[in-house]
């Protein structure tokens, strides 16, 4: 750099620092963390799914375990179950589909209450984040 | 030009303590709001500008490598931010005759503002800044002001060394004229 260069450079940083910085408004840093809080509770809010995860395990273990259970203990029973004739019907219809398989009865049922219970979350789920 | 405990205080806001950000915030509002403001001249935009920089910075905490300055990183986010909002408004800027920036003389320059008080001069050279072109004046600034090495204002830019190098020569030129130009009107006010 020759001289000219030199003293055109100095005399720049004098004007930089003497010009300073532009100056926030004063409530900018009020202003940026009520946004975060409201990014950070919102988040936080959406993420939250209804069933936890850990509580899908649990609902997911309980009903493999029952099915095992009464697989092996239960003996078929003359008692009548409601709506057990309608979930016997769809259940030889889905049979006879695959012929070659069998499904338990209580396998069916639960299958379907894990279905059903689900999908509610879903809809809850979805629903609450539209209310927010 | 960092937060005393810096690292210490990005840690806590990544474990969960967002109050810890307002300290970030409060330290470099004035340097990103700059940033800004230098490239989208109005200071509403300036302000949305510097606000969405500091949530951007805020949810994307976690892909900041400690490694480097968290400034640079800071720093980026906001050229980045300005120069798509300066996309969006379409801002023109005047043009400086070449010749004049080619022949100028830092020297009557100089003496044209040793003639003013502090506050007049402070005022031309922030009137001579908004008139250069928003990447001008923020290579300067990241230059002169805020002392980044070439190699960062690359990081903050992304724009190469050489090509900063030519840039700051020219924005350096620039800045001279207008302020000759400023000072000549003044004159000729006062006349």
């Amino acid at each position: 750099m020759n001289t000219e260069e030199d003293l055109l450079d100095d005399f720049m940083r004098d004007l930089m620092k003497e010009s300073g910085l532009e100056k926030a408004p004063s409530n900018f840093t009020v202003a940026v963390m009520s946004q975060i809080t409201a990014e950070t509770a919102k988040a936080k809010r959406i993420a939250k799914p209804f069933i936890s995860l850990r509580g899908w395990i649990g609902i997911a273990a309980s009903v493999v375990v029952t099915c095992i259970a009464a697989i092996m203990t239960l003996q078929p029973s003359t008692r009548e179950l409601p709506g057990q004739q309608q979930v016997e019907n769809a259940a030889k219809g889905f049979n006879s589909l695959f012929a070659n398989l069998q499904f338990p009865l209580v396998l069916v049922m639960s299958l379907m209450a894990i279905a059903l219970l689900f999908g509610l979350d879903q809809y809850l789920s979805r629903r609450k984040n539209i209310s927010l | 030009m960092e937060v005393p405990n810096e690292a210490y205080h990005i840690e806590r806001v990544l474990k969960g303590d967002t109050n810890a950000f307002a300290l970030l915030v409060e330290y470099y509002k004035d340097l990103v709001f700059t940033i800004c403001y230098r490239i989208t001249k109005n200071a509403e935009d300036a302000e949305e500008c510097a606000q969405d920089t500091f949530l951007k910075a805020f949810k994307n905490l976690e892909s900041f490598r400690q490694e480097a300055k968290f400034s640079t990183w800071l720093f980026r986010i906001a050229y980045n931010n300005a120069i798509s909002k300066q996309r969006k408004l379409k801002l023109e800027y005047q043009s400086t005759d070449e010749r004049q920036v080619q022949n100028v003389s830092f020297d009557d320059t100089e003496s044209g503002l040793n003639n003013l008080g502090n506050a007049q001069r402070k005022h031309y050279i922030k009137l001579a800044l908004a008139e250069l072109q928003g990447e001008e004046a923020n290579l300067i600034g990241l230059y002169y002001y805020n002392e980044l090495s070439l190699a960062e204002i690359q990081e903050v830019t992304g724009i190469e060394v050489s090509n900063i190098k030519v840039k700051l020569h020219r924005a350096r030129k620039k800045l001279s004229v207008i302020l000759q130009r400023l000072l000549k009107d003044e004159l000729e006010e006062i006349l």
